[in-house]
């Protein structure tokens, strides 16, 4: 009879997982999609996967290595949203089911409430953007080898101790870190036999060695990273600080499993912790609490916004930017907004309804705060801002990008292609291959590096495909060695292309966020009109604040001021109490604005030009 | 075991040497009846009229013919013939074969006869391809450095050391050791792994220099360039550079590098401090690339006169920098200077004479020539140039490419060279391997030979800084590695009269090749 109960609360605890992981599936691919991590890799440390000899020689030379290449290939499959949620799945589910099998052998009973702990903490990572995977595959792996150790039968001690050491030599070989939670977990595992209890202090005393093996071992980061994670200082300030917290929570686990090994005796009699409709509710809890509030949804529209960048979906770009707070943009959206408005040609009509700061331009600027920060933007943007600059005829440029994004990104297909276009460009069509080969090799070969890598065979120029004569056309052809600034790249490529309406776009917009006006008026009247039939209402505004600090009509050549631009800025000019020569020294000096001015601030001209002159900021709360 | 167990196990077995024998069945091979071509085949590396050295690891060869089988056939006059066949492109030439029948023929020539079966299953034999085989074997081992083409960030710099009879490499110091650090110029004494010097950067750790000498592993406090070791050694002199990097907007190579002032000082093992002389460091020249002469009685380096006189960076002049290349006489037993003589002026000839090498039997001096500047590897028309120092005339050099050819590094027999070229694609820079004979004539260069026929195909690292080795570097890397993060530095100063040494903080990897 009580056989018959433990084999019905069993099937019912298994029921009861499987709803959950079937729920954790569905939320992972439709609410927190991890095409977002993928596509926001210098965000979210996926890491890039290749198939060349350095790159195996590199992961499999290190403590960790084994591991953490398994989750380099499988972290591909993230670019599938479907795919990627079932490894996701997959890797809480397994780490569900060992817990539970670790907790029935140490605390001699069934405790099944436990195993959604660790299943739960995956999938918080993960709704959260945070890519851990090989930590998480190593905790599995980690966990089940500390089972399958603790589930053989006694045998003699040095038997025994021959056999842990040998299997924590192979779980810091193959894990590193996680391995740091395994051996506690043995040495907890093995106080329970009398016989073997002074394996336990050999257990304990190889943990107080860790230190030497870290340095031991000759590469900086393997342990010396997991011990900044348990024994730094608590839940550290950064945007990593729920990965270490969720790690040292997991040694705490660990630790708490054993500690159920010292004090629980093994019931005679197998008991349910609970009762089952109270389970199933406690289990439907879980789901629902995952789903309302398991992902970060701000960083969850952030990668998003990247992924749409990535991809050229720009007016999704922009829908994305809209359904945000106007908080939570960062330089990270201000860039890609920007790459929106310009590639949508929507720049000079709504650059400052979004309130992008200067530095959303071409390149990372220091104001952008720490290094590392620095860093991150530089790397993520690398694979945008190598596409923009190739799109701007930009090649050595781009180039210089690429290159540095490849170092310190690793070879994503998304940033093979354009290196591949950009050798063609360079007249070394067999170092193009390389790059496509290496994309190609990739899981899915998500950039159609194939199809290029063959026409690249009979077609060394790649004269045939439209993409790579539309970037040969737009070439810059004046060398200025080392002048990056983005004026004098802009006013060149516009100079040498006066059809190339992307480089006006961010030319113009440069002049506008660096408040040049004069250089922006001058460039009015052989402004080309690319389609359109009126001046962009933002290069009005501009033409109506140089002439109010000039006292002079401008030359527009062709071009006219539309009447109700002229009304809006009188308008403002009337809030603001002034004109003449009051208004010419307010808007003289940008970004510092007289008390008086105070009359207009956050009033219905906060997306125009003279706004953003006068106040340094701009932008309408969506 | 149950019956059901024993199937359990049994079938997947089974399966498992099936799968075993039909994937090593052996490849078809040419019949009687073959198709003979006139032509020569399209191999990678190629190899026709290249001269092999006798104690090389044999080269995997791609075959770039039509074909769904193929089949080669190496021979010589003396020794045995080896015959490999594959269904793929690419075929492995057994190592202890090859290696007698390079011994049977050392000093004459061998041939490689390939064939290829298209989908009628027609063979077509190709011409033979014909390769000398030198008398000279080449050093064992050669120590380069791996990187992808960097500019300003890196994060997978390592130097290696391979073993040249095979393909055993391994690793002598590697950039994540120290916190994505860089390791760049390596300069070893009498072709000896024993006696090596080795540049460290680190944001972490500092910018330092390796000296392993004796056993024993030192870090001198000072970042230093370029260096050559005195044949007696107990003097290394190296260039003390301020380096700097720029970037072009247009051209074929985006990168450029300049010192913006260089000098020369020697460290003295023994007294373990700097010194330094006039004719190397007169502040009004950029001095680099030092070379001792194998009697240790002459130093040969580059000078140009510096004709910037502030920090604007880049100076306007950056092309207008030529360095000629320089001798001056050294007495190991006073240890005074001569007098500087030029050997090449740069100025005169309108190019950039860097990297001096002379072969270990005093004979023959290699360098760069350039277009303009320091950094020959940036410059696509970076050639290699042969004097010799008996004579002091120049003998042609026909193993130059239309891309960069630099880094030059002699074997200790003097018979071969290996130096660097962007010849493949232009981009990453691969090891070749020539041989020089008797009248300093440079012979066609060998690729550096991979197992794997389809190596370079996605092989996106380069290679520079190549030193052949005798004796190899016998220090693990987790030594050095623990070595340059112990922090326990041997504080020697620079002389005072240097003019501007390197920055004391990593700026990136700063110029790379």
């Amino acid at each position: 009879m009580v056989g018959g109960e433990e084999c019905e609360g069993r099937r019912q605890a298994d029921a009861r997982l499987a709803l959950f992981v079937v729920v954790a599936f569905v939320w992972l691919w439709l609410c927190v999609d991890p095409s977002r991590t993928y596509y926001g890799a210098g965000l979210t440390a996926l890491p890039a996967f290749s198939p060349d000899v350095m790159f195996r020689r590199a992961y499999f030379t290190t403590l960790g290595g084994p591991v953490r290449f398994v989750s380099a290939w499988l972290s591909q499959f993230f670019l599938w949203p479907a795919w990627g949620a079932a490894i996701l799945t997959a890797l809480a589910a397994a780490a569900a089911v060992v817990t539970d099998r670790l907790v029935t052998c140490l605390a001699g009973r069934r405790l099944h409430g436990y195993r959604y702990a660790p299943a739960l903490l995956f999938l918080l990572l993960d709704g959260h953007y945070l890519h851990l995977v090989d930590w998480q595959l190593g905790w599995v792996v980690a966990l089940a080898a500390t089972d399958v150790v603790l589930r053989r039968p006694e045998g003699r001690p040095a038997v025994r101790l021959a056999l842990l050491l040998a299997e924590v030599a192979l779980l810091y070989g193959l894990l590193r870190g996680p391995a740091v939670v395994a051996v506690p977990l043995l040495a907890l595992g093995e106080t329970r036999r009398r016989e073997t209890r002074f394996l336990a202090a050999v257990l304990v005393l190889w943990l107080a060695s860790l230190p030497w093996l870290g340095t031991w071992c000759g590469f900086d980061q393997p342990l010396g990273e997991v011990y900044r994670v348990l024994f730094g200082p608590l839940l550290p300030n950064d945007e990593y600080g729920m990965a270490r917290a969720a790690v040292a929570g997991m040694a705490a686990f660990a630790l708490l499993l054993g500690a159920l090994a010292l004090m629980a005796a093994p019931s005679a009699k197998p008991r349910l912790e609970l009762r089952p409709l109270l389970a199933w509710a406690g289990v439907a809890a879980g789901c629902a609490a995952l789903v309302v509030a398991g992902g970060d949804r701000v960083e969850g529209r952030r990668l998003e916004m990247c992924a749409h960048a990535e991809r050229g979906e720009w007016d999704a770009v922009l829908a994305t930017a809209h359904r945000m707070g106007a908080r939570d943009i960062t330089q990270y959206e201000d860039y890609n907004i920007l790459l929106a408005l310009t590639h949508t040609g929507q720049s000079g009509d709504w650059l400052f309804r979004y309130g992008l700061p200067l530095f959303s331009m071409l390149r990372g600027d220091p104001r952008l705060g720490d290094e590392e920060t620095i860093l991150k933007m530089r790397t993520q943007h690398g694979l945008q801002l190598c596409e923009l600059d190739l799109e701007l005829g930009f090649i050595n440029m781009a180039e210089h990008e690429t290159h540095e994004s490849l170092e310190t990104q690793g070879t994503y297909p998304g940033l093979l292609v354009p290196m591949a276009r950009i050798e063609v460009l360079q007249s070394r069509p067999r170092a193009a291959k390389v790059f496509l080969r290496l994309a190609a090799a990739q899981p899915g070969d998500p950039e159609g590096a194939a199809p290029l890598l063959r026409a690249l065979r009979d077609d060394p120029a790649l004269s045939g495909d439209d993409e790579q004569t539309g970037l040969a056309r737009n070439r810059l052809h004046t060398d200025m060695y080392n002048d990056y600034s983005t004026t004098h790249m802009l006013e060149q490529a516009v100079k040498e292309h006066p059809d190339h309406r992307l480089a006006y776009e961010y030319l113009m917009a440069w002049y506008l966020l660096s408040n040049q006006t004069d250089k922006l008026v001058a460039a009015i009247p052989t402004l080309p009109a690319f389609g359109r039939e009126a001046l962009p209402r933002h290069y009005e505004e501009a033409v109506l604040c140089q002439e109010a600090l000039t006292g002079a009509h401008a030359d527009l050549g062709p071009w006219r001021i539309r009447s109700e631009t002229r009304r809006r800025f009188e308008a403002f000019t009337h809030a603001l109490g002034c004109a003449g020569d009051e208004l010419a020294a307010a808007l003289r000096v940008p970004s510092r604005p007289p008390l008086w001015a105070a009359r207009v601030w956050r009033g219905p001209w906060s997306d125009t030009y003279y706004y953003y002159r006068l106040f340094g900021t701009s932008g309408v709360q969506p | 075991m149950t019956r059901r167990r024993l199937a359990v196990v049994l079938v997947p077995a089974l399966l498992a040497l099936a799968l075993l024998a039909w994937w090593c069945r052996p490849a078809p091979r040419p019949g009687r009846v073959v198709n003979e071509s006139a032509a020569l085949p399209h191999v990678f590396p190629d190899l026709d009229g290249v001269t092999l050295p006798p104690n090389i690891a044999p080269p995997g060869v791609r075959i770039d013919e039509p074909g769904n089988a193929f089949h080669a056939v190496a021979r010589g006059a003396r020794g045995p013939v080896i015959e490999v066949s594959s269904r793929r492109p690419g075929l492995v030439f057994p190592e202890g074969r090859w290696h007698r029948l390079l011994a049977a023929n050392a000093g004459g020539a061998i041939t490689l006869t390939v064939a290829a079966r298209d989908a009628a299953g027609r063979w077509t034999r190709f011409a033979a391809l014909a390769m000398d085989v030198a008398a000279e074997p080449i050093d064992r081992y050669v120590t380069y450095r791996n990187l992808t083409p960097l500019y300003n960030l890196a994060v997978d710099v390592g130097v290696y050391q391979r073993d040249l009879t095979s393909f055993r490499t391994r690793l002598v110091l590697h950039g994540r050791q120290f916190t994505d650090g860089c390791v760049n110029c390596h300069s070893f004494c009498q072709g000896s792994g024993e006696r090596f010097t080795l540049g460290v950067r680190s944001g972490t750790w500092g910018n330092h220099t390796l000296l392993v000498a004796d056993g024993r592993v030192m870090l001198l406090k000072q970042a230093l360039g370029y260096g050559s070791w005195h044949p007696n050694g107990q003097l290394a002199t190296f260039s003390v550079n301020q380096p700097r990097q720029f970037f072009h907007a247009t051209g074929e190579e985006t990168r450029d590098v300049l010192d913006m002032s260089s000098a020369l000082v020697c460290f003295d093992l023994t007294q373990r401090r700097f010194v330094t002389a006039p004719v190397l460091s007169a502040p009004e020249f950029l001095t680099t690339y030092p070379c001792w002469s194998p009697d240790g009685r002459s130093l040969y380096f580059s000078r140009a006169r510096r004709p910037w006189h502030d920090d604007t960076f880049p100076p306007p002049q950056y092309d207008q920098v030529r360095f000629s290349l320089m001798r001056v006489a050294y007495d190991p037993d006073t240890g005074a200077w001569g007098q500087a003589e030029t050997i090449r002026s740069g100025e005169a000839a309108g190019r950039s004479f860097v990297f001096p090498r002379v072969s270990p039997d005093g004979r023959w001096l290699l360098y760069t020539s350039c277009d303009y500047g320091v950094f020959p590897i940036h410059r696509p028309n970076s050639d290699l140039g042969l004097i010799d120092l008996r004579t002091g005339l120049d003998v042609p050099v026909d193993i130059n490419s239309d891309r960069a050819d630099t880094w030059h590094s002699w074997s200790r027999n003097g018979r071969w060279v290996v130096f660097d070229s962007k010849r493949e694609d232009g981009l990453f820079t691969k090891l070749y391997l020539s041989y020089c004979d008797e009248n300093g004539h440079l012979r066609p260069p060998l690729l550096l030979p991979q197992r794997d026929p389809w190596f370079y195909d996605n092989f996106w690292y380069s290679y520079n800084v190549p030193e052949l080795l005798e004796r190899p570097i016998r220090v693990d890397a987790a030594r050095l590695g623990r070595a340059v993060r112990a922090r326990d530095v041997v504080d020697a100063p620079l002389p005072p009269e240097l003019a501007k040494p390197a920055p004391a903080t990593w700026r990136g990897p700063g110029p790379t090749r």
